[in-house]
């Protein structure tokens, strides 16, 4: 017996069940969900409801990275309205005329670890208490730093080297066995403010550096 | 509902009764396909957005946080090797299968829920608290949140006592069955923590060569684990840290500072089908659902530690002690005098205190 519909393979007391117990195994053979990447089954007494989860994109945010060919190239953001550079180049990619030159981008390069960053430098001048971002080309940059000094992070902030903060705003992860690139987590998804603070006994005697989204 | 094996041969002369026939339909007819969507809600993937999923495998519900930060630190659980998935394997090596390992959220770990992990809310949860006394009270349920109840989740149990030596006057929502089958529902939380010093307060009594009485309170620091990461971990109930401290709570006691600070990242909630009998145990015909607390990675700092090297005692010393009889001045006196040594004990507590905070970047 073929059963055409639900209906038809019910049954009502009293009748012969082998007949519709060919047709039910025959109707469930033909009737199977194989749920495949992204996809989510659920079942509800009346059926089974299947969702599949579309691949994210992306919403095109301030230093955004992304990884192509052993570079990384940042979107445009800035540091207390201060757009960092790669290399010179503004992340904007234009000149001082406002002319385009070219988006620019790092080279990375395995970090003999299974992790790296990439981060925003910050340098600052002046004295005592008082210290602002450099005014200068090299005052703010983006680079690629293989590993983020254990100590500067361990408290919050980031403590400072000679003038000099740090700040992640991405961390690319790496295969030790092929030393491939893998994956590059999104850390900062805001334009940035800074602030640099003097040592005191409240930072044990530490300089540092506070990022926080502007 | 009888199990029942679609593919078993059946002889003929077994009888198959219809209940169990049309029950085998039931079965069937859950699993049919209904509807196909796409879920539009996740356009963006956002750090610690969390999800759920049924682990078939080993018939256990698991979940997964996508990747988070605090200090540039990917956050970490702890799991078995069996649990780890093959990308922490191959990093960490065969070496070290015994042991129990910190995976990074970048590595995608699937995160198993242990069944005590899951609180029951609705007609099968049990009483948080109990208000009232011997001779009138009520016990008090979590209450079902209005988006489960319109999904038709049970409400959650009444139950009112008013005489003493009858423990139950009124019950309801635990033993109605109704037309309408509830559904049953589990939560559960996970956490993040940052471990950091807690400021303890010693206090003891003794007694002086004169006679005289004098408490000394011991001001340290402890910690409970010198983990700097951050990790997650799953409770059944988050509580949120209380009021601040202040100096008269640490002194009598009331206060105690906890060695971390935790924040709430999501609440992973299962529904049951309809009917599904209470107390029971999640299975593969729940169905999940993720509520977020958080959206943005972080940076955490705690006030730093001042431990000075010259730490002998802050002499706090009372005046002459009171005897019968005292004026109402020299109380008044003595009275000041507490208030200024409080002022002092204050200040120094506030300003040793350990506090954290968070912030996204």
């Amino acid at each position: 017996m073929n059963a055409k519909s639900i209906r038809d393979l019910r049954a009502r007391k009293g009748e012969k069940i082998l007949p519709k117990w060919q047709a039910l195994l025959e109707y469930i053979a033909s009737t199977r969900i194989v749920v495949g990447d992204g996809m989510q089954v659920t079942q509800t007494p009346d059926g089974t409801l299947v969702t599949a989860d579309i691949p994210f994109r992306p919403f095109p945010h301030p230093f955004r990275c992304t990884h192509s060919g052993g570079k990384v190239t940042v979107s445009p953001g800035t540091v207390n309205g201060v757009m960092p550079r790669i290399d010179g180049v503004p992340l904007d990619g234009r000149d001082e005329e406002g002319r385009k030159v070219d988006f620019p981008s790092l080279d990375v390069e395995f970090p003999d670890e299974w992790k790296s960053y990439v981060v925003v430098v910050v340098k600052v001048e002046g004295e005592g208490l008082r210290k602002a971002i450099q005014d200068n080309e090299d005052s703010v940059q983006v680079r690629h730093a293989t590993d983020l000094n254990p100590y500067i992070f361990l408290e919050g902030g980031s403590t400072d080297e000679r003038g000099v903060g740090v700040h992640p705003i991405a961390q690319l992860r790496w295969d030790k066995q092929t030393k491939q690139f893998v994956d590059i987590f999104q850390m900062s998804h805001f334009n940035l403010g800074h602030r640099y603070t003097a040592a005191s006994p409240q930072s044990g005697g530490f300089s540092k550096h506070f990022f926080w989204s502007a | 509902m009888q199990t029942i094996n679609p593919a078993a041969a059946i002889p003929d002369n077994l009888p198959i009764y219809h209940d169990a026939w049309n029950g085998l339909v039931d079965e069937f007819r859950r699993n049919r396909p209904l509807t196909a969507k796409r879920r539009n809600s996740a356009l963006w993937q956002h750090p610690w957005k969390a999800s759920a999923s049924y682990d078939a495998e080993n018939k256990r519900w698991t979940y997964q946080i996508l990747p988070g930060f605090v200090n540039g630190d990917s956050a970490e659980i702890t799991l078995d090797w069996e649990d780890i998935p093959q990308v922490s394997k191959n990093r960490i090596g065969e070496s070290e299968k015994s042991s129990r390992h910190e995976i990074p959220l970048t590595e995608r770990p699937q995160i198993p829920i242990t069944p005590n992990h899951f609180r029951r809310i609705g007609i099968d949860s049990s009483p948080f608290k109990v208000e009232g006394d011997q001779s009138q009270g009520r016990f008090s349920f979590e209450s079902v949140p209005n988006f489960f109840r319109d999904k038709g989740v049970g409400e959650q149990p009444v139950i009112e006592y008013t005489e003493s030596g009858r423990p139950v006057t009124q019950i309801s929502g635990v033993l109605d069955g109704g037309e309408d089958e509830p559904r049953l529902l589990r939560a559960t939380e996970v956490i993040l923590t940052k471990e950091r010093p807690a400021l303890t307060v010693d206090t003891s009594v003794s007694s002086g060569i004169d006679g005289t009485g004098f408490t000394n309170y011991n001001v340290r620091y402890s910690t409970r684990n010198p983990r700097s990461t951050p990790y997650l971990s799953t409770r059944s109930s988050f509580i949120p840290r209380s009021s601040p401290m202040t100096a008269e709570m640490v002194l009598s006691g009331v206060f105690e500072d906890l060695p971390f600070d935790d924040l709430h990242v999501a609440t992973i909630y299962l529904v049951s089908l309809p009917g599904q009998k209470p107390n029971s145990i999640p299975d593969e015909t729940w169905t999940p659902y993720c509520q977020n607390h958080l959206y943005w990675n972080l940076q955490y700092e705690h006030t730093r530690l001042q431990v000075s090297e010259d730490s002998g005692p802050i002499g706090l010393g009372l005046g002459s002690g009171l005897a019968g009889g005292v004026a109402t001045l020299n109380i008044n006196l003595e009275l000041s005098n507490l208030n200024e040594r409080l002022n002092i004990i204050e200040e120094f507590l506030l300003n040793n205190r350990v506090e954290g905070r968070y912030w996204t970047t």
